[in-house]
């Protein structure tokens, strides 16, 4: 018997400025953590509080955790002022998975917005890894302006193992690509749903669209994946908090197949 | 570690040694005084306030029995969940190489749960220990130390209190099961059942103080249940619903919704004073020597329940806030644990300030649905 509501200590390695008001922290955690993609952890600064964040970093590499944390909130604040060195609260991983192993042999199309590529960067690096078993990996992924674009290095790289496309909802300084939401980018790129699945996280209303652009394009909610978010406490299915119905999001997800998600709520 | 908890000492259908026994009045103040040598037994006592007579509560036993102690009548102000789950409890340390959090577990006897307490426990042993849903590794010891150390004495109903709706609910008056020991005041005395191993050692050596039940006991243990029921049954009349309870579907209409919740202030002590409400608040603050996560009961009708950073809510107003709660304890807690939550103490009922009976918000909800 162990507490699980306790947390272990972790030591933040590196800091990166994604965005404006966004960073990804790199957390050395005691041991190294096994989890797969798509799973949760919970990052405290202890005395202030403790908020759940996906798991932004590799499979293979337990031994550096990445979150990225948007300061949306007095905890995030606080975690913005981290610096490497220091020393936060850590436990998981919690959670289910998506799926990757049933995908092989599908083309996979990966639909992102904004922050919403957190959880998708490790499944993005798991399908690359093993390219090979799948009939080919897009990548659809935009943000409102073009500096909140996250993952900037990465996004370059991708491009020489899936087609990657990006897109700004509003151009500014100088971008020169895509213009668009990216439901209508999905709509005009005509995602073709045969022997296809789509991963799609992002804002509730990008994930709204989203499904509606694939389901036009003949995508049945069989063929799509997202993974959802609420205020969690206990992570465990304990403390009642994130339910949709009498799912938990923590305990039941956070990832759903869409068919299984009967609103957005 | 699986299999050896409470659970598997309690069979909730009828543990097949439950054995029966006739014990006096003096006797089981006397069974009491023993069980109080070793244990922190609580028992039901009446309190006078301003010459007002309030709801029985729980009373710690010291060297006397308490002179108002009082075993009839119907549910208790307090559930017994606040044994087995403390309104606010330090659950970790920090930085926790120096100290640990300590799991408060003292043996406790509780003398008083009634029928719809017992089913408000198996809430807590199905999200604390249902194998289904967890694993070793999810073992909350704050909550199962105490269940483990917590003994029921449960007793049944004598009496009905005008909002006790239990057997609107599936349920009864009295326990079948899930107790330790059962109390059934009779006229001469009571029925003592002993419904658990666990009930066993309570009770050994104390024969003495027991004999056997006597037919006309049993007569008249179910006259008074009887009685009880048909009680409970005949206040309830008027909010019966044409759905079977555990049937439940509540309606969609907003209109409902707000219609039910025009009184509600979000204060939550529905939340506090039901015996299946168990969702809870981590709370990490500075505390001497470093800091501290307390474990506190939360409300789900406060605006924050649901509030992420940011300020995003998915359920940002009142009506939707009482529509999970109910429909968590007859829809999601069914659909869940296979267990509808509500088990009609009436609680909800007693302590609302606005006045909301909880028996006609369902009638309403329901019906609406049937309507659309």
């Amino acid at each position: 018997m162990i507490d699980l509501l306790k947390t272990e200590p972790a030591k933040v390695t590196e800091v990166v400025d994604e965005a404006p008001g966004l960073k990804t922290f790199v957390l050395e955690p005691r041991a190294p953590m096994e989890f797969d993609p798509g799973q949760f952890v919970l990052v405290s600064r202890h005395g202030v509080g403790e908020s759940v964040f996906a798991i932004s970093s590799h499979p293979s590499e337990g031994a550096r955790i990445a979150v990225s944390v948007q300061a949306v909130g007095k905890h995030t604040n606080v975690l913005h002022e981290l610096d490497p060195g220091e020393s936060v609260g850590l436990r998981g991983p919690y959670g289910n998975s998506f799926p990757i192993d049933e995908w092989r042999g599908k083309r996979v199309h990966v639909i992102g917005g904004g922050i919403g590529l957190a959880p998708l960067r490790p499944v993005i690096y798991s399908l690359l890894d093993r390219k090979n078993e799948f009939e080919g990996l897009t990548l659809v992924y935009g943000a409102r302006l073009p500096e909140l674009l996250v993952y900037k290095p990465e996004l370059e790289s991708w491009k020489s193992g899936m087609d990657v496309h990006l897109t700004v909802d509003e151009a500014t300084n100088g971008w020169t690509g895509k213009v668009g939401v990216v439901p209508k980018i999905v709509t005009d790129l005509k995602l073709a749903p045969s022997n296809a699945v789509a991963v799609i996280c992002g804002p509730p209303v990008m994930i709204r669209f989203g499904h509606i652009a694939l389901k036009d394009l003949g995508f049945k909610d069989e063929q799509i994946y997202t993974t959802l978010e609420m205020r969690m406490k206990c992570g465990v299915g304990l403390c009642g908090r994130c339910n949709v119905d009498h799912r938990y999001i923590c305990k039941d997800g956070p990832v759903f197949r869409m068919d299984e998600i009967d609103s957005l709520g | 570690m699986r299999g050896v908890g409470p659970n598997a000492h309690i069979k909730r259908e009828g543990w097949p040694e439950m054995k029966e026994v006739f014990i006096g009045r003096e006797n089981l103040l006397r069974l009491i005084g023993r069980w109080a040598k070793d244990h922190r037994v609580y028992v039901p006592v009446t309190f006078d306030i301003m010459n007002h007579e309030e709801t029985p509560d729980y009373q710690l036993v010291g060297d006397e029995i308490p002179e108002k102690l009082c075993l009839e009548g119907a549910a208790l102000a307090h559930t017994p969940k606040s044994f087995l789950f403390y309104p606010r409890e330090v659950v970790a340390k920090y930085p926790s190489s120096d100290s640990e959090a300590e799991v408060e577990a003292p043996p406790t006897i509780l003398v008083g749960p009634r029928a719809c307490d017992v089913r408000g426990i198996e809430k807590f042993d199905k999200v604390y220990w249902s194998t289904e849903h967890f694993t070793e590794e999810y073992d909350d010891p704050f909550v199962i130390e105490k269940r483990k150390n917590t003994y029921i004495v449960s007793l049944d109903c004598t009496a009905a209190k005008d909002s006790c709706f239990c057997t609107e609910v599936g349920g009864e008056p009295f326990p079948k099961g899930g107790f330790d020991v059962n109390l059934s005041p009779i006229e001469v005395g009571f029925i003592l059942t002993v419904g658990s191993e666990r009930g066993e050692k309570l009770m050994a050596g104390s024969d003495d103080l027991v004999s056997e039940v006597q037919p006309n006991h049993k007569e008249d243990r179910d006259r008074q249940r009887n009685s009880v029921i048909e009680a409970v049954k005949r206040q309830n009349a008027e909010y019966a619903v044409d759905v079977a309870y555990e049937k439940h579907e509540l309606g969609e209409d907003q209109d409902a919704w707000a219609h039910v919740t025009q009184n509600c202030v979000a204060c939550g002590a529905c939340n506090r004073a039901c015996p299946t409400c168990t969702c809870f608040i981590l709370v990490d603050q500075r505390a001497k020597g470093g800091y501290e996560r307390t474990r506190n009961w939360d409300t789900c009708l406060s605006i924050g329940y649901a509030r992420t950073g940011g300020g995003g809510n998915s359920r940002p107003n009142l009506p939707s806030r009482l529509e999970n709660r109910l429909r968590c304890k007859y829809e999601y807690s069914r659909d869940r644990y296979g267990l509808v939550t509500c088990t009609g103490c009436g609680r909800c009922i007693d302590v609302c300030m606005g006045l909301i009976d909880m028996r006609e918000a369902l009638k309403h909800v329901v019906t609406e649905k049937a309507k659309a």
